[in-house]
């Protein structure tokens, strides 16, 4: 599926790396323990969190993740944004929790036989 | 001519009854009472987002023979637990009247233990309100700048613990972070042993309870017991060191 569906069903605001959209997500990890995420978290995956710390930035380039989406967002550093558009990594937004957009993505993959 | 130097013991992570978290028995009389029997030659106070309890372990060391550090464990917006460490009770209570702006007004909920204000006599003083295990809703860079403009020393605490230590919470420590050393439990953890080289490194007990105390510390080469020379130490400036045992 692409990362697109997922913006446009969940209504996300697209921070960073517009022009990278037509990434294919290949499954999702949520943390907040950015540790956790360096050690668990897959290649592919849009990764949910609500951190907004530059570092996210670092750890989705490392881990080659196609997108970060940030729950529950009030608002994000600038030096992140900035980062992440040199890095192309794509930040997405959302005031929704973390839970309810896990579901609504699973209901996504489940329709394109996903998961 | 080159100036006496001499070792010092330090335990500069000491939480008091004050703490949500820590044991009611961290009263200011028993703190002391614990640190003058181990004899530690520098001791620092620091409870979770407050400094209202410094003035009753300072009344209550009055006159004893130890140095005491004006210190607090700051939750930054990450949950990363950060030391603040300020050269007078004027500047660590200057920081705190910034800080309270930065610190939302949430009642301390029941699973905690009540966040008692006590003086040198083990008064209670009062309870705190507000919820202080919350973090504030600073970045660890501003809050690192913030402790900076008050003249303090920034030293990310507990960096081997995955919990509210900054390695588990932001994965890493960027180079271009303005820290003045770190705090661990274990110099021998594999997250302590990747960061010794780069930052002068505290061991400290970040004692919840009196038996704590002294637990883990840190021994520092120095001419004198002050403030100054801490930083001098940290800095590894005129000779002065933390010595590894």
């Amino acid at each position: 599926m692409k990362l697109k569906k997922i913006v446009d069903k969940l209504k996300l605001k697209v921070l960073s790396g517009k022009e990278y959209l037509d990434r294919e997500v290949k499954g999702g990890y949520s943390g907040d323990m950015l540790s956790d995420v360096l050690a668990n978290s897959k290649e592919g995956d849009i990764w949910l969190t609500v951190q907004v710390h530059p570092n996210i930035v670092a750890v989705s380039s490392m881990k080659g993740h196609c997108a970060v989406l940030i729950t529950n967002c009030k608002e994000v550093d600038k030096e992140t944004l900035e980062k992440a558009e040199e890095e192309k990594v794509v930040i997405l937004s959302t005031k929704l929790d973390s839970f309810s957009c896990i579901k609504e993505i699973v209901k996504l993959m489940k329709d394109e036989g996903q998961s | 001519m080159k100036d006496n130097l001499n070792l010092f013991t330090a335990d500069l992570h000491i939480h008091t009854c004050l703490s949500p978290c820590a044991e009611l028995e961290m009263s200011p009389k028993e703190i002391v009472k614990k640190i003058k029997k181990l004899k530690i030659d520098i001791v620092a106070i620091t409870d979770h987002n407050s400094s209202l309890n410094i003035q009753g372990v300072r009344d209550a060391s009055r006159g004893l023979d130890f140095k005491l550090f004006y210190g607090m464990e700051i939750t930054t917006r990450e949950e990363v637990h950060l030391l603040g460490y300020f050269y007078t009770l004027k500047a660590i209570n200057d920081f705190q009247k910034f800080l309270d702006s930065h610190l939302e007004n949430t009642d301390n909920p029941k699973i905690f233990e009540e966040q008692v204000i006590a003086n040198g006599k083990d008064e209670v003083l009062g309870f705190c309100k507000k919820n202080l295990y919350m973090p504030i809703d600073l970045s660890i860079e501003q809050t690192i700048d913030s402790i900076h403009s008050f003249k303090g020393i920034a030293i990310p605490a507990h960096i081997d613990r995955m919990g509210f230590g900054i390695v588990g919470q932001l994965g890493f420590i960027k180079e271009t972070l303005k820290i003045d050393g770190i705090e661990c439990y274990d110099r021998n953890s594999e997250i302590a042993k990747s960061y010794l080289k780069r930052y002068p490194t505290l061991t400290s007990s970040d004692a919840h309870k009196l038996d704590d105390i002294g637990k883990r510390i840190t021994i520092f080469k120095m001419k004198d017991r002050s403030f100054k020379e801490f930083k001098f130490a940290l800095r590894g400036e005129k000779g002065r060191r933390i010595l590894f045992l």
